[in-house]
C-alpha cells in the first residue's frame, strides 16, 4: 500500500475510533438538534464521515467532545435543511453546555453501564409506565398517536413521561451510587 | 437551585420534552434558552434527559434485534425515513468505506430489525379475538399463523390457532393465557392455541415439542382447562406443573395442585398430585410416581473435609433453616416472610416472593474459618426461577448491605456471578467474576465456586469445570486476573460482624437484591474443594434424595 494511503487509512482509523469512544454523547448532542432519532442515526453517520475528512485539521491539544461537537452541530444543521426545515433550535453556548454536561457522566464504558443500568430501572416502572416507554422510544411513536392509544391527553402524556424520566434518573443515580 | 424551584423546575422539564418532541414553538424555544443558560442545575437535567431518549431508543433496536434476527433476510429493505413522518421504519444505513463496513453491517442489522418489528405491529388488530399474551421472549422466539410466521415480541397479542415456537436451546417466551395461566414454553417447543377450546373434548392448548412450565390459577377459571401433548391429555384445575415432549413420550412434573392425566395410547388414566411425576408414551404405561426418592448414601458420601455451613432445607415447615454442617455453633437462619416462601415437598424451599432468610447472628465461625486458610467453596443446588433476575440477585451472601461484603454468590441474568472481598478487591467485593453467559437456566443446578489459597478460581457447574471470567463494569484490580482467573490477596479484611443470608440482600441505599427459585442445599467450605470432590458432591446429589426418572 502507498505511504499516502496508508497515512489516509490512518487517519480515518483515528477519527473512527475517537468517534466510537463518544458515540452515545454526540448522538445525544445531535438528538438536540435534529430532535428525531431516525435522523440522529443517520446524521451521527454522515458526522462521522465529516470529522474523519476533517481529521488533518483537528489540533490534539483541544479536547476532542468540544471540536467534534461543533463539527455535528454544522452537519446536524445542513441535515435539517436539507429536509427542508428551519426549526428554532437551541443556541450554540447552550448546546455546548449541554455536551460539557454529558461529557461529565463519563465515557462511553460508563455511559453503556449506564444503559445497562437504564434497562434495569425500566423494568421497575409500572405496567402502564413501560408500556408508554416502549410507544415513544421503541415504537417512536409521536405523543399525538400515544394519546389516541391510551386515551390520554398529549399534556397529560408529557406530564407523565416528565415523571417517568424522573423516575429513572432517581434510579440510575441510586444503582451508580451502590450496586 | 438558581431560583428554580420544584414548580419551575417541573414546567422548565416540560419545556424540555416539548422541544425534543418537536412541539414547542419558538418563543417557548426563546424561554427554554433563557432558563438553560441561567441554571446549572436544569443543563443537567437537560443532558440527562437527552442520554435517556437516545438510550432509551438503543434499548428498544437491542431488544428487537434480539427478538427478530432470524427473518432477517427475507424483510423487504424499509424506505427512508423523513423527519417527523410519524412511526418510523428504519431505512439502510449508507456506504462509508470499507472501514467501518462493519458497524454500518451492525446499524443496517438493527434498521432492518427494527423496520421488521413495525412491520409486524402494523398487521395487528386485525386478526380474531386475543386468546393470550406474549409477556416476554427471549432468544429466536416465533409466531406462526395461517398468514405467516414472523419474530415474536413481548406484548403482541395471540388469537386462536396461533402457533408459537421457540428455537434453540436458549429461547423462551412467557405468555399469559386468558388472563388465569401463565404458560413458560423453552426447550425448542411448539405450543398451539386450539380454536375448538370450550368444546367437548377439545384441548385448549396443544404442546408438540419442548418443555411446558404452567401455572394455573383455579379461582380465576371458569372451566377447566385441558392441555395436549402427543401422548397424554392433562386435565388441569388450578395447579403448577411442566410438561416435557419428547419423541417418544411426555413427562409430566407436579410441583402443587392436582392434575387428570388420560393416555392417549391406550385410554389408561392417573391422578397425580404435588411432588409426583408420571411419564407416557406409546409403550409407556402411565402410572403416579414421587419425583424424589428416598436412596441414602445411594451415591456415595458427601465431602465433609473443611465443611463450615450446610443447609439442606429438608425442615419441611417453619420459619426456621437449620445449619446442620456440625461444625461449630449452627448458624440458623430465620425467614422473614413465611408467606414468599413455599416449603416443598420432596425437600427444597421456593422463594416466590421477596424475602430475607437471614441468621440473627454474625457468620463469624465461617468468615474465622475462610481466613484462616484464605480460601473457600460456595456450594449450592438450585433452580433459578427467571433469567430476569439481576443487580445481582443475591443467592448466598454474607454482607452489611449492598456496598459492603465478604462473599456474595448471585445471579445476573443468565450468570453465575461472585463478589469476593480480598486486599486486592473493593469492600464489595468487586471486580466481579462471572460465568459465561448462558450457563444459568431456570432448571436444577449444581453451581459451585472455589477459590484457594493462591488466589486461583473455578466455578463448576454439573460436576464440570465451566468457563468464566471477570465483569467489565466496575473498577479494574491488578489483583484480579482473567487468563488465569484469579482473585489475588487474602481475606484479612474480612468482617467479622457481616450476617449470612440468602435470595436477597441486607438493606443498602439502593434497596434490596431478592432472588426467586427454589434452594436444595447450600453449603460453604473454608477451603478450595478438588475437581474430585465437586463431582463427588454432584453425584451425591440432593440431600437425602435423588431425582426420579432422570
Amino acid at each position: 500500500m502507498p505511504a499516502e494511503e496508508r497515512d489516509f487509512q490512518e487517519s480515518y482509523e483515528q477519527a473512527f475510533r475517537q468517534v466510537i469512544a463518544h458515540r452515545t454523547m454526540l448522538k445525544a448532542y445531535i438528538q438536540a438538534i435534529v430532535r428525531d432519532p431516525v435522523l440522529a442515526e443517520d446524521t451521527l453517520s454522515d458526522v462521522t464521515i465529516e470529522i474523519a475528512r476533517s481529521w488533518a485539521r483537528y489540533d490534539p491539544a483541544r479536547p476532542f467532545p468540544n471540536w467534534a461537537r461543533g463539527v455535528a452541530r454544522r452537519v446536524a444543521l445542513n441535515a435539517l435543511r436539507g429536509l427542508g426545515k428551519r426549526p428554532a433550535t437551541l443556541d450554540p453556548e447552550v448546546l455546548e453546555a449541554v455536551g460539557s454536561e454529558i461529557d461529565a457522566c463519563g465515557g462511553e464504558a460508563r455511559l453503556e453501564s449506564r444503559k445497562r443500568l437504564l434497562r434495569r430501572c425500566v423494568a421497575q416502572l409500572s405496567e402502564p409506565n413501560r408500556r408508554l416507554v416502549q410507544l415513544r422510544y421503541f415504537e417512536n411513536q409521536t405523543y399525538e398517536q400515544i394519546a389516541d392509544a391510551v386515551r390520554r391527553s398529549v399534556n397529560a402524556l408529557y406530564v407523565a413521561f416528565n415523571r417517568i424520566h424522573e423516575a429513572l434518573s432517581r434510579c440510575i443515580r441510586e444503582n451508580l451510587e451502590s450496586t | 437551585m438558581n431560583g428554580e424551584n420544584g414548580k419551575t423546575r417541573t414546567q422548565a422539564r416540560l419545556l424540555m420534552l416539548r422541544y425534543l418532541d418537536g412541539s414547542l414553538p419558538e418563543d417557548g424555544v426563546s424561554e427554554l434558552n433563557v432558563r438553560l443558560k441561567a441554571t446549572p442545575a436544569l443543563r443537567r437535567d437537560f443532558a440527562d434527559l437527552l442520554l435517556q431518549s437516545v438510550q432509551l431508543v438503543e434499548l428498544g433496536q437491542e431488544h428487537a434485534a434480539e427478538t427478530a434476527r432470524p427473518a432477517l433476510a427475507v424483510r423487504p429493505e424499509a424506505p427512508r425515513h423523513r423527519a417527523g413522518a410519524g412511526p418510523v421504519p428504519r431505512g439502510p444505513a449508507r456506504p462509508w468505506g470499507w472501514w467501518i463496513t462493519g458497524i454500518a453491517a451492525a446499524v443496517l442489522v438493527a434498521i432492518g430489525v427494527v423496520f421488521n418489528s413495525y412491520w409486524e405491529h402494523a398487521g395487528e388488530g386485525l386478526a380474531a379475538p386475543t386468546l393470550a399474551r406474549l409477556e416476554r421472549v427471549e432468544g429466536d422466539v416465533f409466531v406462526a399463523s395461517r398468514t405467516g410466521r414472523g419474530p415474536a415480541r413481548a406484548d403482541q397479542m395471540l388469537g386462536p390457532e396461533a402457533r408459537l415456537i421457540t428455537e434453540g436451546p436458549a429461547a423462551t417466551a412467557v405468555l399469559r393465557y386468558r388472563e388465569a395461566t401463565r404458560l413458560e414454553l423453552a426447550g425448542g417447543g411448539t405450543l398451539t392455541l386450539e380454536p375448538a377450546a370450550g368444546l367437548a373434548g377439545a384441548p385448549n392448548l396443544v404442546l408438540s415439542a419442548g418443555l411446558l412450565r404452567a401455572s394455573v390459577e383455579a379461582a380465576a377459571l371458569r372451566d377447566a382447562l385441558l392441555f395436549r401433548t402427543p401422548h397424554v391429555d392433562v386435565q388441569v384445575v388450578g395447579t403448577r406443573f411442566t410438561l416435557r415432549v419428547a419423541r417418544e413420550s411426555t413427562r409430566v412434573d407436579m410441583d402443587e395442585g392436582e392434575v387428570l392425566l388420560a393416555s392417549r395410547h391406550d385410554g389408561r388414566t392417573a391422578r397425580l398430585r404435588a411432588g409426583e411425576y408420571a411419564v407416557a408414551g406409546q409403550t409407556i404405561v402411565i402410572a403416579a410416581r414421587p419425583q424424589f426418592e428416598r436412596t441414602p448414601a445411594a451415591a456415595g458420601p458427601r465431602v465433609r473435609d473443611g465443611l463450615v455451613l450446610l443447609y439442606t432445607f429438608l425442615e419441611g415447615r417453619g420459619r426456621l433453616v437449620r445449619d446442620v454442617s456440625g461444625f461449630g455453633q449452627p448458624l440458623n437462619l430465620s425467614i422473614s416472610h413465611p408467606s414468599e416462601i413455599a416449603w416443598l415437598p420432596a425437600g427444597g424451599l421456593e422463594v416466590r416472593g421477596q424475602v430475607m432468610i437471614a441468621s440473627d447472628q454474625a457468620a463469624q465461625k465461617v468468615t474465622d474459618a475462610c481466613r484462616a486458610g484464605n480460601a473457600l467453596t460456595i456450594e449450592a443446588w438450585l433452580t433459578p426461577g427467571s433469567l430476569e433476575q439481576e443487580g445481582p440477585s443475591r443467592i448466598v451472601t454474607i454482607s452489611r448491605n449492598t456496598g459492603s461484603r465478604n462473599v456474595m454468590l448471585g445471579q445476573e441474568a443468565d450468570r453465575y456471578v461472585v463478589r469476593l472481598r480480598t486486599t486486592a478487591t473493593t469492600e464489595n467485593g468487586t471486580p466481579t467474576t462471572q460465568t459465561a453467559p448462558g450457563t444459568l437456566r431456570c432448571t436444577l443446578q449444581h453451581i459451585v465456586f472455589t477459590r484457594d489459597a493462591s488466589g486461583r478460581v473455578q466455578y463448576y457447574l454439573d460436576g464440570a469445570p465451566c468457563a468464566a471470567g471477570i465483569a467489565p463494569e466496575g473498577k479494574a484490580s491488578p489483583g484480579v486476573t482473567a487468563n488465569p482467573l484469579r482473585i489475588g490477596g487474602d481475606f484479612s479484611c474480612w468482617q467479622n460482624d457481616y450476617r449470612l443470608c440468602l435470595a436477597n440482600e441486607f438493606l443498602g441505599i439502593s434497596g434490596y437484591r431478592p432472588w426467586l427459585g427454589k434452594l436444595h442445599l447450600v453449603a460453604v467450605y473454608s477451603r478450595a474443594l478438588s475437581h474430585e470432590e465437586v463431582r463427588r458432591n454432584n453425584a451425591a446429589g440432593l440431600p437425602g434424595t435423588r431425582m426420579a426418572g432422570k
